[in-house]
């Protein structure tokens, strides 16, 4: 199931709503794990088992990890944990594609067609993180199977993030307070998520595919440059009104996610992207890969084996297609080379033209992320600079169609909101300060809301670009 | 934070909490009370069905899927938001293309895709259909019958300077094929005829046309059939009854004429197209068979009352896979016209020149193939009338007759 479906919006949600604050406080989790469990099983109920099969390795690794005294056993624990996981993922992930790959030296081996399971790819990092903190003392082991249960499956960041540690949620799972605040809150960032996707992402998703889809041999340099600026604001407020949304509801039950996104397209420089962009996995691969790799501890060709090491991992984390070996390569390259080449007179230029770097910089890695194949992303990039000779027709067309959602998404993508708060307590007092600090939100968010559930009723499905992840 | 300050928060956070609530509440009967409904009008489309849950379906997840259909289909107070939802982008955003279709000022159009068609296979897409007509032409040789292929232009080939510059309006694509499809069915004799070339020598009315809908007008069908009729005499020397302008009348309805344009999108778009019917001086009577099956002696499905809304099935009742016209005039010449819906403004006219008209849509007529029925049935005349969009199409009504 899916945020933006009616199915969640008009059923799943008030039935879960009504369920969870009409019943007594101890049976509210119970409540969560059964709805979480419909809510991943109407995906595909055959992988609903893969699902409490990692729970209950995690459950049961996490235990020995965290209570054995034996060393050997704690560590294999972690080790079964990781084989399991990892073993499943690769399996599901990257067996067919490394079948191919071995067809492609001279093989001739049957390619599996292989289903990729919603999030399998996020619940199992999930998992992970769990036995790893275990292990290291970080949080305690948890006896409760359900907890467990509940940690791995909760609904909202269940399938596309944010990829929750278990110490950030564990008091929240043994007794949290579920406050008129923490629900106002959480539906106001619930709404102004489902708007980006259903008012904006949609709508660049569409703009971005004619452009991708076209044939190559005649895709004019205003289309696909219009092609990739729709893709990158699509790939943007879809996936981080995901983590809105997910972030949002977790609110209104009383849970508090991380953030995922931090205005990553004001970055001026892909260094700083990285901080703001996807921010629970790139700290994932922080903790659990770069710096028990050594980080930058150890000098700098080790280092930069080490990112070399997390970039590949990230690049594969997101697909097994070569594009993705390539996109975590490049943004190998800009990093180790801001890190050790040119970061210093980045530095000293204009702040202009450093943004104009790191947005170009980034989107040239969309490219090669959205294209399907390597050449694919070459010859786009070609037709951007210009490399076919077709008329401006099709570009002009695609700007004025998706004018406002360019326009809004220019202005979304930037801190407005922070801004225009910190002007209100400056300049305004009394009852106008908290209508504009409190209501005019409130009443943005609910007329995103009706407008985002007129697109809902109107349009076609469109699924979230991480749920393939 | 003082206590007033914590008032006004907490009572911000009730009003939202109440009103979130309100909204899902709402949505939430209003979704389980709601009368279901099978078709859209708006968007001409069956609605998804209700699934049914079996261990199969529900394992594989089939159910679930076709579930979600079911009720995005069927959306709370889905058929107010479509409009407004139109109303959005063409009244307060002005976008060029709305709901896949072209507006302009005066015209509705549809929006066609840059790559649609592939000019490279165009000669492949030619020898194929110029295959399939020869065949229907050999069908029609066992018989002795003359067949035609008449082409005539669709909505968008008609306006084609109607749309802005910056859109595709496949003038380029259309203009080749025609061509070619002409260069080739001359070297395979079969012969054929471009109503295009007779609109325009006419000047190219702009009442021929229709500007909501893909089809023309009765003014067009009456134009074409007249062209028709000249051609088919003056090459088979026989005689038939066929009326001059001055000798007919149009009459057009008070009724709104929504045509196939999204339903003139949801109804949104104003203009004063109305749909006509023809009346001549010759006055021919006829029965009326459909499917085999007698019925009531009718060209035009009229409308109830004048509040009723139109669309293009108002002229013989819309695409019918067999319909007899029998005008039991045994000395004039028994015709077969086959095609798509643009046959059918013309029969309502080419009926009175004619001991017997038979009508085909081999879209949906599966009962014989067509060379099977043209060898049965052994008309005098046979056409097939398709506008320019599909006329390389070897499918439906361009079909082999084998």
């Amino acid at each position: 199931m899916v945020f933006s479906s009616v199915t969640f919006l008009v059923y799943f949600l008030p039935a879960l709503l009504l369920v969870y604050f009409a019943v007594r406080r101890d049976l509210r989790n119970p409540v969560l794990l059964v709805f979480s469990l419909i809510f991943y099983g109407w995906g595909g109920p055959e992988y609903l088992a893969l699902l409490l099969a990692s729970v209950a390795v995690n459950y049961v690794c996490g235990l020995a990890a965290g209570l054995s005294k034996r060393a050997w056993v704690r560590r294999g624990a972690v080790v079964l944990a990781c084989v399991s996981g990892l073993g499943l993922l690769g399996y599901f992930k990257y067996f067919g594609f490394a079948v191919s790959q071995l067809n492609a030296l001279g093989l001739h081996l049957p390619v599996p067609e292989i289903v990729l399971p919603i999030g399998i790819s996020f619940y199992t990092f999930q998992g992970l993180s769990y036995v790893i903190d275990v292990y290291r003392g970080s949080s305690p082991a948890q006896k409760n199977p359900l907890d467990v249960a509940l940690y791995v499956a909760l609904f909202p960041q269940l399938v596309a993030g944010p990829i929750v540690r278990y110490s950030t949620v564990a008091s929240d799972i043994r007794g949290r307070s579920e406050t008129a605040a923490k629900f106002a809150s959480g539906a106001v960032r619930f709404c102004f998520g489902l708007g980006k996707k259903m008012l904006l992402a949609n709508a660049l998703g569409e703009a971005a595919d004619a452009a991708f889809g076209h044939a190559p041999e005649t895709l004019g340099a205003l289309q696909a440059l219009l092609g990739i600026v729709a893709y990158t604001g699509q790939i943007y407020f879809d996936f981080s009104a995901y983590s809105d949304m997910a972030i949002g509801l977790g609110r209104i039950f009383g849970f508090e996610f991380p953030e995922n996104f931090n205005y990553p397209y004001v970055s001026k420089s892909v260094t700083e992207f990285w901080r703001r962009w996807h921010i629970s996995l790139s700290t994932w691969f922080r903790d659990y890969v770069y710096i028990p790799l050594g980080g930058s501890r150890r000098g700098r060709v080790r280092n930069f084996l080490n990112l070399a090491a997390v970039w590949l991992l990230t690049g594969l984390w997101h697909g097994a297609n070569w594009t993705f070996v390539l996109w975590g390569a490049w943004f190998l390259l800009l990093l180790a080379g801001e890190r050790y080449v040119w970061g210093r007179a980045l530095e000293r230029l204009p702040s202009a033209l450093r943004h104009i770097y790191a947005m170009a910089a980034v989107m040239v890695g969309w490219i090669i992320f959205r294209a399907p194949s390597v050449t694919a992303a070459g010859r786009y990039i070609a037709a951007l600079f210009g490399a076919n000779r077709v008329g401006a027709g099709e570009g002009v067309y695609t700007l004025l169609e998706y004018m406002p959602q360019l326009i809004l998404g220019s202005v979304a993508a930037l801190p407005l909101k922070d801004l225009l708060r910190g002007a209100v307590e400056r300049r305004t007092s009394g009852g106008l300060r908290a209508f504009l600090l409190e209501l005019a939100p409130a009443g943005l968010a609910l007329c995103v809301l009706a407008l985002s559930y007129m697109k809902l009723a109107t349009g076609s499905f469109n699924p979230f670009i991480y749920f393939q992840f | 934070m003082d206590d007033n300050k914590r008032k006004r928060t907490g009572a911000a956070d009730r009003a939202v909490i109440a009103a979130f609530a309100v909204f899902l509440a709402v949505l939430f009967f209003a979704g389980l009370l709601r009368q279901r409904e099978t078709f859209s009008f708006f968007e001409n489309r069956n609605l998804a069905e209700k699934p049914v849950l079996t261990v199969e379906s529900a394992e594989s997840g089939e159910y679930f899927r076709k579930l979600d259909s079911y009720l995005a289909d069927h959306a709370p107070g889905r058929n107010t938001l479509l409009k407004a939802n139109a109303f959005i982008d063409l009244k307060l955003l002005r976008l060029p293309v709305v709901n896949d279709i072209v507006v302009q000022d005066d015209i509705l159009l549809p929006y066609l895709d840059y790559d649609m068609y592939s000019m490279d296979e165009l000669p492949q897409a030619v020898s194929v259909m110029t295959e399939n007509l020869s065949s229907v032409k050999d069908a029609c040789d066992s018989v002795g019958a003359a067949y035609y292929l008449v082409a005539v232009p669709g909505q968008y080939t008609y306006f084609e300077d109607r749309y802005p510059w910056y859109l595709n309006n496949n003038s380029e694509y259309i203009a080749k094929s025609r061509l070619l499809l002409e260069e080739s069915l001359d070297m395979a004799g079969v012969r054929h005829m471009d109503i295009g070339d007779v609109f325009a020598g006419l000047g190219s009315p702009e009442k021929f046309g229709s500007t909501v809908d893909h089809h023309y007008t009765l003014k067009g069908a009456f134009a074409a059939y007249r062209a028709i009729m000249e051609r088919v005499m003056a090459d088979t020397g026989l005689q038939m009854p066929v009326p001059e302008e001055s000798e007919v009348t149009f009459t057009e309805l008070p009724n709104l004429f929504i045509g196939s344009r999204s339903r003139k999108l949801m109804n949104l778009w104003s203009d004063g197209e109305r749909l006509s019917y023809m009346t001549s001086e010759l006055d021919v009577p006829f029965s009326r068979r459909d499917r085999g099956q007698e019925t009531e002696s009718f060209l035009y499905a009229m409308p109830a009352d004048p509040g009723e809304w139109l669309t293009y099935e108002f002229y013989m009742g819309g695409d019918i896979p067999e319909t007899v016209i029998d005008t039991d005039r045994d000395w004039l010449p028994n015709v077969l016209i086959y095609g798509d819906s643009f046959t059918n403004a013309v029969e309502c006219i080419a009926y009175q020149s004619f001991n017997e008209m038979r009508s085909l849509d081999l879209r949906y007529y599966n009962d014989k193939t067509l060379g099977e029925y043209i060898r049965e049935y052994a008309p005098d005349i046979v056409i097939c009338i398709r506008d320019y969009s599909v006329l390389l199409d070897p499918t439906g009504n361009g079909k082999p007759a084998n």
